[in-house]
């Protein structure tokens, strides 16, 4: 039999009907001839009907509408928080990716399987390894979407497949396209070779860092978001926009002194072909407008080269003397004063047709000189 | 729909009603319940059994609640004005009544300790058994039993004459 106080603590399950069959036995036993415990469970019946008619209402019809928009930017703001504590170690690991990839880009090896491959090859395996990145992605989107059920199960694989989509792509995308904008930099740096060091230098940095920027905005957002595609905003565009402007700026910076530097050497060439068709006169006018026209041109001495020889095979020493002295000066002044960013290839070049004009002005050790250093100019790795 | 989404659509509204009890106010209801979500969205990968993430989702809320119940000594419900008034049919003079005892509940229930306020909201109103209460809570379930024992003497004290009504009537009845 059990007694008052016990059967008092078991009075709240019991008016809920939580007890099980032996056990309300027992309490209804006691309460059979309890006047206490009895009248203990009328209030307590009371107090429960009381209470449990007081559920909270139910807030607005349209509050809904707004909680979650409202829960977004609560959570934005902590993987924000969360994004700037990871994002250095992301940094690194795209910068080490970067450097990584560049050095294999650059690599004998890689131009080895570039010659073997041809630009065409490297672009289908650029596309292979993009496809294979975007089957890792969906097969994980597909997990979480595959997650979505009603039963508490499949919450389990939920909290487990989660994460793999959340990281997985930011962290190829990173170092992917921060090794490519460290590629395309270096690139276009070193393939700039006449435009000025420092104007180099900065349209590099400018390349990189558009690339860069722009992708670590496409990154953050993608993490702030609860999973979808990676998506470009209107200032991660602008910053693309930034780098292709100072790609194409050094670029055409690059061709335009090109054709400027090869112009007198084009003329060289037509007037060559003039003078052996038997046209001296148009030839040396050609030569001499060439000169005036392109004066701070390494290549300018290919015409002086030229012009010389053609008063020498006329049997006019005197000018041909001229000729090659006005060579010489002018080599002498580019050397000092040089107009363009000379590369190993120019100087190597200049030496060249200056031993040839002091060979014509009958200066054998001058030649020679020049010739030793011209040789040495092409034993050099960049030549 | 995203995963995260598809949890806060399933617990938000059971949240939301948990903590509009707990505080009586419809500002403060939707702040905790927001922050809810949010130590969900922080720690979701700290969660080893998703069978009990609803448990879980209350055990938050009732700390939360307790914090806020700390910095905010006591609040009656009559400072507050904001909260939505509930859709109801009754005639003006039923409604009126069952409006007044509401209140006299609700006022009863909010000068609780927020501990026992919890037990009493999960108890009487979530309908949880009490080893639920424990579980959401983490205490053991003597605890929980004590904590409800003694709610419910303060109860009887204070809502003497709403209990007395609620007798009449079903005896009436």
């Amino acid at each position: 039999m059990m007694d008052c106080s016990e059967v008092q603590r078991l009075i709240p399950a019991y008016c809920r009907g939580e007890l099980g069959d032996d056990m309300r036995c027992q309490v209804e036993e006691h309460l059979a001839g309890c006047p206490t415990c009895h009248d203990e469970v009328d209030r307590e019946e009371c107090l429960r009907q009381t209470l449990s008619g007081q559920a909270a209402d139910d807030p607005p019809r349209d509050y809904w509408d707004g909680f979650n928009t409202r829960l977004r930017s609560r959570t934005r703001g902590t993987v924000g928080v969360l994004w700037g504590l990871g994002c250095l170690p992301g940094a690194l690991i795209g910068l080490v990716g970067g450097v990584i990839i560049s050095t294999l880009l650059f690599s004998s090896a890689f131009a080895r399987v570039l010659d073997r491959i041809g630009f065409i090859g490297l672009l289908i395996v650029a596309l292979c390894i993009g496809l294979a990145l975007r089957f890792i992605y969906k097969r994980a989107d597909r997990r979480v979407s595959a997650s979505l059920g009603e039963d508490e199960s499949t919450l389990k694989r939920l909290i487990r497949a989660n994460p793999i989509c959340r990281a997985i792509f930011p962290v190829a995308s990173t170092i992917f396209w921060l090794g490519m904008a460290a590629y395309i930099s270096v690139i276009a740096a070193s393939h700039a070779e006449h435009v000025p060091i420092m104007t180099r230098i900065v349209l590099a940095i400018l390349v990189f860092l558009g690339f860069a920027v722009s992708c670590s905005i496409s990154t953050v957002r993608y993490i702030r978001s609860d999973g979808g595609r990676p998506r470009n905003t209107p200032i991660s565009r602008a910053f693309i926009l930034l780098a292709f402007a100072a790609l194409m700026s050094l670029n055409l910076w690059q061709m335009s002194i090109d054709d400027a530097m090869d112009a007198p050497s084009k003329v060289r060439h037509r007037a060559e072909s003039v003078y052996k068709a038997g046209n001296t006169r148009s030839a040396i006018a050609m030569l001499r407008s060439s000169i005036k026209k392109q004066p701070d041109s390494p290549r300018v001495l290919e015409c002086y080269e030229l012009l010389g020889k053609i008063y020498k095979d006329k049997g006019q020493p005197v000018q041909a003397r001229a000729a090659y002295g006005e060579g010489i000066q002018a080599y002498e002044r580019l050397l000092k004063h040089p107009h363009y960013n000379y590369t190993t290839f120019d100087r190597g070049s200049m030496a060249f047709h200056a031993s040839e004009l002091y060979d014509g002005l009958g200066n054998e050790r001058k030649a020679d000189e020049l010739r030793r250093l011209n040789d040495r100019l092409w034993a050099e790795p960049d030549f | 729909m995203e995963a995260f989404d598809a949890l806060v659509e399933r617990y938000r509204r059971g949240i939301y009603r948990l903590a509009f009890a707990m505080t009586q106010d419809h500002e403060v209801a939707d702040d905790l319940s927001q922050e809810v979500f949010v130590q969900l969205f922080r720690r979701i990968r700290q969660l080893r059994s998703p069978e009990s993430v609803g448990a879980w989702l209350r055990r938050i809320l009732v700390n939360l609640c307790i914090k806020h119940s700390r910095r905010v000594r006591h609040v009656s419900i009559e400072d507050e004005g904001a909260n939505p008034e509930p859709i109801t049919t009754d005639t003006p003079f039923v409604a009126a009544e069952k409006s007044m005892v509401r209140d006299r509940v609700r006022q009863a229930i909010l000068e609780l300790d927020p501990r026992e306020r919890a037990v009493v909201l999960l108890y009487y109103i979530e309908g949880l058994k009490q080893v639920e209460i424990a579980d959401v809570l983490g205490r053991p379930v003597g605890t929980v039993w004590s904590r409800l024992s003694s709610a419910r003497g303060k109860l009887r004290v204070r809502l003497a004459d709403v209990i007395a009504g609620t007798r009449d009537g079903v005896e009436k009845a």
